[in-house]
């Protein structure tokens, strides 16, 4: 007697929907992304991303060298909330992330986060390097040459 | 909101670890100085440590958080030139042995560095050195606060505030007990912990993962870290050598222990405090490259060394991190805690305000302060406003300022008043503008090297003839 189950069959859809409610507006919601810096003169920075209210989600970081993400690398899968990119050299980085709810639904992708690795000019570096040989040496031409009375 | 959710170690067994080695500081703090009723015994230990506890307490304060979580740091940012440029940092031990010679020479019942500032140099070069080497204190006492924080949730997930709150406490504890000598004595067994620790970490890293594939992992994924010409580890390398050399010329916590040294002690305790540190930032800074080999993530730069260790070596690593840390940790927060708190006493409140304060008197005021300076390291920790490298390089601009006019005070008799206190301010204003404008890999070179420049310059233009025996000051009648 279907009929019968009718009301118990609405009830039970109505009672999943409200449940999954808060689901599929997380699902809905993105996830941020974020960056210390956008230009990194020393080759490194640190990502962060989060999604309110996604206690316990999974995000996965996908990084490109092309704005439409065709050939991206995936950098992480976990529920940590940051990450570390370091000793990269010159060049244009793209970042994305996408949360996994608890219940398997996934949200959409973050905007996308563009970092772009410049380091500082050779040359520079070279000349405090010799600033600072020079007063390293002149310290212990003073010590050594110093008073002794 | 944490940004790490994979920790090692259990929390319970954490508390448990942390609670163990409080108890053993703090019973260690009241045994070595339950005998030390008067003031120079509390504040100097009597002036008369020998060469082995002088030789740990110079090397175990030396070995902070700063090496044992930033030279990880500074690897996995800038490469190998920042592990080396890390190891650098045991210069400043080695050209202050010297310097704690003629010290010790020069002022036999001195007590502070800003003593010797207030003699040499006068009233206004003292008080601009005292706001420096006050600033500095605060930078590496919240530094070392932030790093118990940040080295308890990485390995055990305790949220940072409960563990930097915990570590703090322990150590103001103990010093707040048992004085200078509490200090030392502590220094002496958190040498030995640290030494095991970390040699025992180097066996285990290199016995389960290869050179060969911490290299190929380095060269694909992060290949600037292996190249020597990465401009910014350049910059660094005689940034962190000056930085460290204006640190130990400057703070009270190395004059401290140059008073405190027996007689011809001094040279030969830091000598070989430099030589027994310089390989251990390597040591350390070597376990950070191996995190891309192993795959795992590091959120946070300053969490990359206890993360790999425990990642690599499981339960058995997390545990040595913790001990090893914890015991560097204490090893410089209570030196520190103990040398500010004697700045703090003897150049602003007993010279600035109460001159005529009996000995029990200051001794009760150096309790107070060391008490106030945890607290109020402790509300500086709570917003973890930055990461610990970028936070000490940040006076790395002002301390590295002073190693001009320290070393030329002590060794030149033409080197004057104006030019030492022009020297600190111009130093640290370029230093400062070289920090933001570059990075904080240039701040204390350029400090230190506008630095120079004046007292050089000063001194030629307008020598004086200071006389040597104004700095051997009788002590004080109290």
């Amino acid at each position: 007697m279907p009929h019968r189950h009718a009301p118990h069959a609405l009830w039970a859809l109505a009672l999943s929907a409200i449940l999954m409610m808060p689901s599929l507006a997380l699902a809905q919601a993105v996830p941020t992304l974020d960056a210390t810096t956008q230009i990194a003169r020393a080759g490194y920075y640190q990502l962060r991303w989060g999604m309110t209210g996604a206690d316990g989600a999974v995000y996965r970081l996908e990084e490109s060298r092309s704005m439409d993400f065709s050939e991206p690398q995936v950098l992480y899968e976990g529920a940590d909330r940051a990450t570390v990119i370091s000793g990269r050299s010159d060049g244009t980085f793209h970042y994305r992330v996408q949360a996994t709810l608890a219940d398997d639904a996934r949200s959409d992708w973050s905007p996308p986060l563009t970092v772009e690795v410049r380091h500082h000019a050779l040359y520079q570096a070279l000349a405090l390097f010799g600033v600072g040989a020079f007063v390293f040496l002149a310290t212990i031409a003073l010590i050594v040459t110093g008073r002794r009375d | 909101m944490s940004i790490q959710e994979t920790a090692i170690l259990e929390p319970g067994l954490a508390w448990l670890l942390i609670a163990l080695f409080t108890a053993l500081y703090v019973g260690l703090g009241w045994f070595f100085g339950r005998r030390d009723k008067e003031l120079d015994q509390f504040v100097l230990a009597g002036r008369k440590v020998g060469l082995a506890v002088g030789t740990a307490t110079a090397m175990a304060t030396w070995v902070t958080s700063n090496t044992t979580m930033m030279a990880p740091q500074l690897a996995y940012q800038i490469g190998i030139w920042g592990m080396i440029g890390y190891a650098l940092g045991s210069v400043g031990l080695l050209l202050f042995a010297p310097l704690a010679k003629r010290i010790r020479f020069l002022m036999p019942h001195g007590y502070t560095s800003g003593d010797f500032v207030r003699l040499r140099y006068g009233h206004v070069a003292w008080r601009i050195f005292l706001a420096i080497s006050l600033f500095y204190s605060f930078g590496w006492l919240v530094s070392l606060g932030m790093a118990g924080g940040v080295l308890t949730h990485a390995l055990s997930g305790i949220p940072y505030w409960q563990g930097m709150t915990v570590i703090l406490a322990a150590c103001v504890a103990y010093t707040l007990i048992g004085g200078f000598r509490a200090v030392i004595g502590t220094d002496f067994i958190q040498s030995i912990l640290i030494l095991i620790g970390l040699v025992a970490i180097a066996w285990l890293v290199i016995g389960r993962i290869g050179f060969d594939e911490i290299h190929l992992s380095l060269q694909l994924e992060r290949p600037e870290l292996l190249t020597l010409l990465m401009p910014a580890a350049i910059m660094f390398l005689f940034n962190n050598l000056l930085f460290g050399m204006g640190e130990i010329f400057h703070s009270n916590v190395w004059w401290t222990r140059a008073y405190s040294f027996r007689e011809g002690v001094g040279m030969w305790a830091y000598l070989l405090a430099g030589l027994f540190w310089a390989p251990i930032p390597i040591v350390a800074g070597f376990i950070a490259l191996a995190a891309p080999a192993l795959g795992v993530n590091i959120p946070a730069a300053d969490m990359v060394g206890p993360i790999v260790a425990s990642e690599l070596l499981g339960l058995a690593g997390a545990i040595i991190v913790l001990v090893m840390v914890f015991a560097a940790l204490a090893s410089s927060l209570d030196s520190l805690l103990a040398a500010t708190a004697m700045l703090v006493v003897r150049d602003i409140y007993y010279r600035h305000l109460r001159p005529q304060a009996t000995a029990d008197h200051l001794r009760t005021a150096t309790k107070v302060t060391i008490l106030l300076l945890g607290i109020i390291a402790w509300l500086l920790c709570l917003p973890r406003i930055t990461t610990l490298a970028e936070l000490l390089h940040f006076t790395g601009a002002f301390v590295a300022s002073t190693i001009w006019p320290i070393a030329a005070g002590l060794y030149w008799r033409r080197t004057n008043r104006i030019g030492a206190s022009l020297a600190m301010v111009l130093g640290s204003l370029a230093g400062i503008g070289a920090y933001f404008l570059i990075g904080f890999y240039v701040g204390a070179l350029v400090g230190a090297a506008v630095s120079m420049v004046i007292v050089l310059l000063t001194t030629w233009l307008w020598p004086q003839s200071f006389d040597w025996q104004t700095l051997n000051e009788p002590p004080p009648s109290h």
